[in-house]
């Protein structure tokens, strides 16, 4: 062979070639220094793919509810069909623009991170209830840490429901339209998990102040709303009505 | 196996997820469509994958990561609705050991983009041209040349010379 025919060789899937490679290299400088930089290379790469990368602070708990709740074929099953003539149904019967959802998010994530700035100015701080009141506050937070836990739960599932559906923004066979309503949606979830993330990071420093306690019922209703509009979506795009 | 039990699927996510979302950040630039992919996996782990033991669950996933943060690719091509993430760009993976690896993701950061993804997929992630043609539907002729394209601007990039 050639130093020409170097580049053919280096770039092939066949050991054979690489060996021919390396044979060609030991009679010539120029190829034995190209064929080092192509070993630092791979050296350097297989470095870069062991590197991996640190998941952000409950990720891991995100992606174990949403395994849980995507295997249980039951909760599945209740969050593809809504009932009859609920509200989830009459949602899914008029049909969301992209502007409107596009601005509902912008809305909520402004009205939620104003409502946030006064946070701090509000609420007692942990410890501050005493004798029987402290007694009633701390049933009433563990009653209200409770029923969050259960509302999260039910997310998780709607959210695993909800993937697929997500999903088909990326199908070709998806019309312009659905998809780009459908990356919408996904903003629309993302602005409303960062409003929760943020409420949630305030109650862990302040976890007796009301006014968080009631943004994030509000926020995990809110999901839940847009969750069910988007299953709405899905089935509707699953029908080819949409 | 018959079926992802929940301590299997969290023994998964311990052995295989940090170089999985390694995988999505270098493919996509861009951590929150990363760390989807990564969770749209494991989904597709529990629902379609009860014959995969957990010694396969690792090439598995890593195939599905890759054919998932692809699929994103074509959508924001299609759409152009993100732009990657400046810091991805700038210190593309968090937990670099290696400096010399660290060099390598900035000098990749500034390739063309086909060529950065075929590279980012023979080289780093592993897969064969044929694979690589598949996944980015272009032939493996095509996937070769410009492989030896990246290789020679990485050269340049990392040593100053062609």
């Amino acid at each position: 062979m050639t130093c020409d025919g170097l580049d053919l060789l280096l770039v092939s899937d066949d050991p054979g070639d690489r060996a021919a490679a390396a044979a060609h290299a030991v009679r010539c400088a120029a190829c034995a220094a190209r064929l080092r930089f192509e070993e630092s290379l791979a050296s350097r790469a297989a470095a870069w793919r062991e590197a991996g990368e640190i998941p952000a602070a409950g990720y891991e708990e995100r992606v174990l509810a949403a395994a849980r709740a995507a295997r249980s074929p039951a909760a599945r099953g209740r969050a593809d069909r809504p009932a009859a003539g609920s509200r989830f149904a009459r949602r899914a019967a008029r049909r969301p623009s992209g502007l409107r959802v596009g601005w509902a998010a912008l809305a909520a994530a402004a009205a939620f991170g104003g409502a946030m700035l006064g946070l701090s100015f509000r609420g007692p701080a942990p410890g501050t209830a005493t004798g029987g009141r402290g007694l009633i506050v701390a049933d009433a937070l563990e009653a209200a840490e409770r029923a969050e836990q259960e509302h999260a739960a039910a997310i998780a599932q709607l959210v695993a429901a909800a993937e697929p559906v997500l999903a088909r923004s990326s199908d070709p066979a998806t019309a312009p339209r659905d998809a780009a309503l459908l990356l919408a949606y996904r903003d629309r979830l993302r602005a409303l998990d960062r409003t929760i993330g943020e409420i949630q990071g305030h109650l862990a420093r302040n976890a007796g102040n009301p006014t968080a306690r009631a943004l994030l019922l509000a926020a995990y209703t809110e999901k839940t709303d847009v969750l069910r509009e988007l299953l709405a979506l899905g089935a509707g795009l699953e029908r080819g009505t949409s | 196996m018959g079926e992802w039990s929940d301590p299997a699927v969290a023994e998964a996510y311990r052995r295989h997820a940090p170089r999985l979302l390694g995988t999505a950040l270098r493919l996509l630039r861009q951590r929150e469509d990363a760390e989807d992919t990564v969770q749209e996996a494991f989904i597709a782990l529990v629902r379609h994958a009860p014959a995969i033991d957990a010694e396969g669950a690792g090439a598995w996933l890593h195939r599905v990561v890759v054919n998932g943060a692809l699929d994103r690719l074509r959508s924001r091509r299609r759409w152009r609705t993100e732009e990657p993430d400046e810091a991805a760009l700038a210190a593309p993976a968090g937990t670099m050991p290696d400096p010399r690896a660290l060099d390598l993701a900035r000098a990749v950061a500034r390739l063309p983009e086909r060529a950065r993804l075929v590279f980012l997929l023979h080289d780093v992630e592993g897969l064969l041209h044929e694979e690589v043609g598949a996944a980015l539907g272009i032939d493996s002729g095509t996937s070769k040349s410009q492989l030896a394209r990246a290789r020679a601007l990485l050269r340049v990039a990392l040593e100053g010379r062609p």
